[in-house]
């Protein structure tokens, strides 16, 4: 297995979100190289967290670390005219630089069922007429990408997906609809996304998943992390009615 | 009786001299002076209060006509004087308020709780003697209080 | 022991200091939007101060209490009422059997916390009892309070040194209470609100930099817990610019493109990706929960190194009201 650190030529910013956080930022695009430096460290935090630290929320290109300040100048700020956000920034500093990337490592891969099409994917049929595409060229190009999970955020467990083919890219729809059912697999513009609780949108519809994305009742409440791989897998009506979560 | 101007006279000789406890008794009246830090001590007959000087005078001066209608509210403990319930807001009382038994009159804080001081009879305040912000002693007079009849 | 809501009023729902550690999973933190006045109302009944509390929105609340119960409201003055005498705010009050508490009218202040000995037996999810009104969990069956509602209270081993002392001069009054408090002038009736920079202030005109602090800002009526939509100048960037979405934090003031701020409060998405002009510092958010719709407010730019300042006297100062309540109810 080969290692190298992932910052060897880093470009890192930290800056303040007010007095009890840090972003600690990796880049300004999206891009895989960025991701993985965001997910060493979310990781890195896991193992390595610090007194006072309160969570960490990874996004496209930065880590923001949430901290209590109190508890963090209380611990490590004896003697020295150090605030809690230079004593963060340090200890960030200092992670950061024994951050390795395992490169050999295989991402977790999600399958999520999928009935495209019919009542589950009103807007099927118009996301192959803009693409000059068949209904079935549309899944089958949706189904067979692999799908980065950049991040989380929005809504409980909606993942910010990254991979859409431009093959099947499609505008919003002019008028939003004024409630999307759970589990709505929808495509905007080059991303394609899962709905986790029902909420307005003006994504295109083109199929539905079983597959509860927030699960409230479980630890974690999410499907879905930052850094997982989605494959959607194509299942029929009756399969979508019978599917039983065996999880 | 002892006039006014006699007692203040005297007070004042006390309070230069080197003398520290001087007792006096003149005509059924007994006046004890005592210099305990910047705290002095008039014992009468029929009252006793402890008061820095200033304050003695004047119940001593209004004691003339109604002695036993004048009272101070002290305080129960120490800590820092507050004549609102907060910043900004309207004191509870002035001089010329009248007041009733179980009336908040000012706060106290001690241990960043406020502690509410109450009269404990009908009356009306006729002087506030601590300013707001000011440090005040257990048993330091903080208000004086005509009972009504 | 137990309360029984008869009117749940505006808007009344179980929070505690919110849900921590699952962000990254796009679970809002939710939680007290002034966490400053539900820590007090815990400690003054001698709960851990991060007990859940019933939060109560601007008026009409009313509670019935099933048993004698040691209670403590604090926040806003919503003029709390038992059979038409003012309860007292910022103490803690023995409320007896079978009394109507009524929130009455909305004197100071937009939000009140009720805090009762031992704390609401709520189930907690996700580390936290706070209701997440959008997502349906937490809280009371993971919904505002609503009439008929019993909220049961959490099981003593042995009765509040409070509760017997009050006994004693309790009478025949439906609630009784101590002479001391903790004083509300930390939260309360502030217009000026302390602010760092935020990340993208350098990306803002020249006169919207200046604007942000010399002009009032009002509170538009589409506000909520999850934030405060504000009217005034336009806010403008120099030029548009994509930014990436990334984690926002309570009081992160955000312009969206029609330039009106908004400040992201308790019940905030957990990632946003508008320009973010500044950050309210941590002490004074209880101020911000306590400002109503019509309410204007001016914004006040401070270091990050004074914020943090203030943010650690703030901490000092709420030990020093434990030790100070511990030690009172030891002198009892």
């Amino acid at each position: 297995m080969t290692q190298r650190t992932v910052f060897n030529k880093p470009y890192i910013e930290m800056k303040p979100l007010g007095d009890s956080a840090v972003i600690v930022q990796f880049g300004t695009e999206i891009s895989s190289i960025v991701h993985n430096k965001v997910k060493a460290l979310t990781i890195m935090l896991a193992q390595h967290s610090f007194t006072g630290f309160i969570e960490c929320v990874p996004a496209f290109a930065s880590v923001t670390v949430f901290y209590n300040p109190f508890i963090v100048q209380r611990t490590y700020g004896s003697g020295e005219s150090k605030s809690p956000f230079q004593i963060v920034c340090f200890m960030m500093e200092k992670l950061v630089k024994q951050v390795v990337e395992e490169k050999e490592e295989k991402p977790h891969i999600v399958e999520i069922p999928v009935c495209y099409g019919g009542e589950y994917g009103p807007d099927l049929q118009f996301v192959a007429d803009e693409n000059q595409l068949s209904k079935e060229e549309v899944i089958e190009i949706h189904s067979g990408g692999e799908y980065l999970v950049y991040m989380i955020g929005f809504a409980p467990g909606f993942p910010y997906l990254g991979g859409l083919s431009r093959k099947i890219a499609t505008p919003r729809r002019s008028t939003p609809r004024l409630s999307i059912p759970v589990g709505s697999v929808g495509i905007a513009g080059n991303q394609t996304g899962i709905y986790p609780i029902a909420t307005p949108g003006g994504w295109q519809l083109i199929g539905r998943t079983p597959l509860k994305l927030f699960q409230p009742e479980k630890n974690p409440p999410s499907l879905l992390a930052a850094g997982d791989v989605v494959k959607f897998v194509p299942i029929m009506v009756d399969e979508y009615e019978n599917y039983q979560e065996t999880t | 009786m002892l006039k006014m101007n006699e007692l203040q006279e005297m007070v004042n000789i006390f309070d230069r001299s080197s003398v520290n406890v001087f007792t006096f008794e003149y005509e059924g009246m007994k006046i004890k002076l005592e210099k305990t830090k910047e705290v002095h001590q008039v014992e009468q007959a029929e009252k006793v209060s402890t008061s820095v000087p200033k304050s003695v005078m004047k119940i001593e001066k209004q004691a003339e006509e109604e002695i036993s209608a004048l009272e101070h509210v002290v305080s129960p403990m120490v800590g820092t004087f507050y004549a609102s319930q907060s910043a900004g807001e309207e004191p509870f009382v002035k001089v010329g308020t009248s007041v009733k038994a179980g009336q908040v009159v000012c706060v106290l804080e001690a241990m960043k709780l406020f502690n509410e001081v109450q009269v404990e009879e009908d009356g009306e305040i006729i002087e506030i003697l601590v300013e707001d912000g000011d440090v005040v002693e257990y048993g330091q007079p903080l208000f004086v209080i005509q009972k009504s009849q | 022991m137990s309360i029984k809501v008869i009117r749940p009023g505006l808007l009344a729902s179980i929070q505690d200091l919110g849900r921590y550690g699952f962000q990254k999973y796009g679970i809002i933190v939710s939680g007290a939007m002034d966490s400053f006045s539900l820590r007090i109302a815990n400690l003054l009944v001698g709960n851990q101060e991060g007990e859940a509390a019933i939060e109560v929105t601007m008026m009409g609340t009313s509670l019935q209490f099933e048993k004698d119960s040691l209670i403590a409201i604090t926040g806003g003055d919503l003029s709390p009422v038992i059979e038409g005498k003012k309860v007292p705010l910022w103490k803690p009050v023995l409320v007896k059997k079978g009394s109507i508490l009524q929130f009455t009218a909305c004197r100071s202040g937009c939000r009140a916390y009720m805090a009762v000995f031992g704390g609401y037996d709520i189930p907690e999810v996700m580390n936290s009892r706070s209701t997440y009104l959008r997502g349906t969990i937490g809280g009371y069956e993971g919904r505002a309070l609503q009439a008929n509602d019993v909220l049961l209270f959490k099981k003593n081993e042995q009765a509040h040194d409070l509760v017997n002392h009050l006994k004693k001069e309790w009478k025949d009054k439906s609630f009784h209470t101590v002479d001391w408090y903790v004083p509300a002038d930390q939260v309360l009736n502030k217009q000026e609100i302390l602010v760092i920079k935020g990340a993208e202030f350098e990306r803002f005109s020249s006169e919207s930099k200046t604007t942000f602090f010399d002009e009032e800002f009002q509170i538009t009526p589409q506000s909520d817990r999850m934030g405060y939509r504000l009217s005034g100048s336009e806010l403008q960037l120099n030029e548009p610019f994509e930014l990436l979405s990334e984690a926002v934090a309570e009081g992160t003031i955000q312009v969206p493109q029609d330039g009106n701020p908004i400040i992201l409060l308790a019940d905030r998405q957990t990632t946003g990706g508008y320009p973010r002009i500044a950050q309210i510092a941590t002490v004074d958010l209880p101020a911000i929960a306590q400002l109503k719709p019509g309410e204007k407010i001016r914004f006040k730019e401070i270091t990050l190194e004074e914020a943090e300042q203030l943010y650690l006297m703030r901490e000092q100062n709420i030990e020093a009201i434990k030790t100070g309540l511990l030690l009172k109810q030891r002198s009892l």
